[in-house]
């Protein structure tokens, strides 16, 4: 554990596993009963100058971010004021804000504002890691997080449940590689 | 009382590594500048990272540099090295970032951004290792 850290800025440590049956969005309709469906994908790598840590210490990878958030966003033809439920790589939790300011749903430099005024909890502007998050749920190195999105849009999670839940953001941004995905139902 | 004298962990001395730890043995460190574009490179390599060429040149660094991050373990990982310790990344004037520790006099608050300079280290066992003290204006 290192300083300006705390140990809740830290994820979990566990072992455990993940499955999800991935198929073409015609066949997922004829073998599943509620299938949700990925409607934007969008991935960028930033590894110049990697070995020396850089970008990650000067920037946070928000070109890469940025990229990759544009990229799904066209391909899903939605923007982040489309988005119900955020579901970010949280290994620390400095990655939630930069996730913010990245992947657009605030200016760069603006997510202390946004956590303040607008909230990442139920029934704010954003609900964001519902599941827990690697912070508080299970460190399985996003996959769980998949499986909270799906979750979220097929419904029926009580306390957690964000109401009429259309559209979840999965983002990552993890040793240079900046990945983008938007689930629908 | 243990008088034991802890061996420093040894330098990776990788394929184009050793002209660099002896500039460092002789309180003068070099990094290879690139004949053709003139970038630095760190860590030492066959080749320049900018352009390509295979013309490079040992070149000593003028030893100025800024905090670009810092952290404080407090956990004690290796004999030689004990807690609390500090890691900083700091951006060489030439350009590189090079991953060292903080000696001396530390910033109140945050450390990014002060201004450092090169510092060579002599660690019990007689190893010399390079870290990096606060400018003299830069210290509380």
């Amino acid at each position: 554990m290192c300083e300006p850290l705390h140990l809740f800025d830290y994820c979990l440590i566990n072992d455990g596993g993940v499955a999800l049956i991935l198929a073409e969005a015609e066949r997922a309709k004829a073998i599943c009963a509620n299938p949700v469906y990925i409607e934007g994908i969008g991935r960028s790598d930033l590894n110049r100058g990697a070995t020396s840590l850089e970008p990650r210490l000067t920037e946070f990878y928000l070109p890469a971010q940025q990229q990759a958030a544009a990229r799904s966003y066209d391909m899903a033809g939605v923007g982040p004021e489309d988005i119900d439920v955020l579901q970010v790589y949280d290994s620390f939790s400095v990655h939630v804000p930069l996730a913010l300011e990245g992947y657009g749903y605030c200016r760069v430099g603006d997510a202390g504002r946004f956590l303040r005024e607008d909230g990442l909890g139920p029934g704010q502007r954003l609900p964001t890691n519902t599941g827990g998050g690697h912070l508080s749920e299970t460190y399985m190195q996003g996959w769980a997080h998949q499986i909270e999105c799906v979750r979220q849009l097929r419904g029926g999670l009580g306390d957690r449940q964000v109401p009429d839940c259309r559209r979840v953001h999965y983002t990552s941004d993890v040793a240079g590689k900046a990945v983008s995905l938007i689930y629908g139902r | 009382m243990d008088t034991t004298i802890v061996a420093t962990p040894p330098a990776v001395r990788g394929l184009y590594d050793t002209p660099m730890w002896d500039s460092i043995a002789d309180r003068k460190m070099a990094l290879q500048r690139c004949d053709a574009c003139s970038t630095w490179l760190y860590p030492p390599a066959p080749g320049c990272t900018a352009c390509g060429s295979e013309a490079l040149t040992w070149t000593p660094i003028s030893g100025r540099a800024s905090i670009l991050s810092w952290v404080v373990f407090h956990r004690q990982y290796l004999p030689a090295y004990a807690a609390p310790y500090n890691t900083i990344a700091v951006r060489l004037a030439e350009g590189p970032v090079m991953i060292s520790n903080l000696e001396g006099d530390k910033p109140g608050g945050s450390w990014i951004g002060h201004d450092v300079e090169l510092t060579y280290v002599d660690m019990p066992d007689g190893a010399i290792l390079p870290r990096f003290a606060l400018q003299q204006d830069q210290r509380p």
